[in-house]
């Protein structure tokens, strides 16, 4: 999984490895952990480290006391320049201070077990995203995306005129007239948004043909917002009675962020919880054309039909 | 696997990652329309979530925000109770903001140092800390 991760991200991705052997029920966390340090300070950390989860079978049935013996036997196959010096590195516990030291600064950061990981100084919560390499790399994204957060959209429509904002996408554009009037906050959220560029090279990630186009993720992944979020701005005045309606996906009441969608047909189901922000004047043919994609039944799919870039201007 | 026997000492995180248990994509559009779930995000309960680990103060500049809402928030909601009855929203514009959601670092996570055994550039954009067990 990690080793994936690395691969993809290329020189993207730095990868640190800590201890955390749980001494209390794994009776061979310890010594293992001090043989990945012994042969570190040889130089042959990673190998050491790779070898002991690729034999994990094999010795964690040896008996305690065979264990140096063993380990010295995996230090020879990676080439650990010096045996002697690793074999004594575990008789004399060399490193056993320094294991139990990240014993204790691990529980202290507050994991709930192995393998737990970080990313950028933040806690991966593996249950909410799931611990498999599509998990990590999601949360990975959303943690790039936060280098890229705002706190508040700021004013950048006046709420007393009306504008047009004109998707740019590899299909063709779409143009959109925004509903000024009856959601001001998002349709300013959305406008900020798009002048500061946060759509250029967004993909559509989520297109269910007969249902919605959607897109405005950076991740790509459906979990990406701007940093903050912004209440609910419903009205009777506008309904999902026909295609071209234009929304903000959410993941609950007053969750707005960037995600958009464009329906493909009247979504009364989806009255009235979401905020339509427009409605589309041109191009409806272009968003139906939109690549289908979706992310629930196919996450490895190609990604999704690229926004060039959302430009707004007043109604002329 | 290991949570339980850890719970003890951990109970802040855990809690959080209990909570964040119940996390799923929102979705409704039911059998009337089987390709229909809502176009749904995950990120506000993973933020909400997430917001329950920052400190005290944040809280509290929240609250304070939060109050000094209310005035004007008051009356719209009241007339939106009388309008509950029937099949219409209401029809008054109901006052909306938009609020900071921060995933604040976890402060007590040393940085990477020398000491650590890594692998990649150390100023890449992304570093990926795995607390491991070979057992």
């Amino acid at each position: 999984m990690v080793e994936q991760l690395k691969a993809d991200y290329g020189d993207e991705l730095q990868v640190v490895y800590r201890h955390f052997p749980l001494i209390t029920i794994h009776d061979k966390a310890q010594i293992t952990a001090e043989a990945a340090d012994a042969a570190g300070a040889q130089g042959k950390f990673w190998e050491m480290h790779d070898l002991l989860f690729e034999r994990q079978g094999e010795w964690s049935s040896t008996p305690e006391a065979e264990m140096i013996e063993v380990l010295a036997g995996y230090a020879e196959e990676i080439s650990v320049p010096d045996i002697d010096q690793f074999r004594a590195d575990l008789e004399e516990d060399t490193y056993a201070d320094k294991v139990l030291a990240d014993y204790d600064a691990a529980v202290e950061v507050g994991l709930g077990g192995t393998p737990s990981f970080v990313v950028n100084q933040v806690n991966f919560p593996s249950q909410a995203f799931g611990l498999s390499y599509q998990g990590l790399d999601t949360f990975i994204r959303l943690m790039t995306l936060r280098e890229n957060w705002y706190e508040q959209p700021e004013q950048v429509i006046d709420s007393d005129k009306e504008y047009i904002a004109t998707i740019e996408t590899e299909k063709g554009d779409i143009v959109i007239e925004l509903f000024t009037g009856t959601a001001p906050v998002n349709v300013n959220s959305f406008a900020f948004l798009a002048d500061q560029g946060w759509y250029q090279d967004v993909t559509f990630h989520r297109v269910l043909p007969g249902f919605v186009a959607q897109g405005g993720d950076p991740t790509g992944t459906g979990v990406g917002f701007p940093g903050y979020r912004c209440d609910d701005e419903v009205t009777p005045e506008y309904q999902f009675d026909e295609a071209g309606m234009v929304s903000l996906a959410n993941s609950g009441p007053d969750t707005n962020g960037s995600q958009f969608f464009i329906t493909f047909d009247a979504v009364p189901q989806l009255n009235p919880d979401f905020t339509i922000i427009g409605r589309v004047i041109e191009g409806l043919d272009v968003a139906e054309s939109l690549t289908p994609r979706d992310p629930q039944q196919n996450p490895d799919a190609a990604p999704g039909d690229k926004i060039i870039d959302i430009k707004i201007e007043e109604k002329s | 696997m290991f949570q339980q026997y850890l719970k003890d000492r951990l109970p802040a995180v855990l809690v959080i990652a209990l909570l964040l248990t119940g996390l799923t994509l929102a979705a409704c559009g039911g059998a009337s329309e089987p390709a229909g779930e809502a176009p749904a995000t995950v990120e506000g309960e993973v933020a909400a979530l997430e917001e329950e680990a920052t400190v005290e103060t944040e809280a509290e500049t929240e609250a304070v925000s939060e109050a000094e809402d209310t005035p004007a928030a008051v009356e719209p909601v009241a007339e939106a109770t009388e309008e509950a009855t029937g099949e219409e929203l209401p029809a008054e514009p109901v006052l909306a903001s938009c609020q900071a959601i921060d995933i604040p670092d976890n402060p007590l996570i040393a940085a990477v140092s020398d000491s650590d055994w890594t692998k990649g550039p150390a100023d890449a954009p992304v570093t990926l800390i795995e607390y491991g067990d070979f057992q």
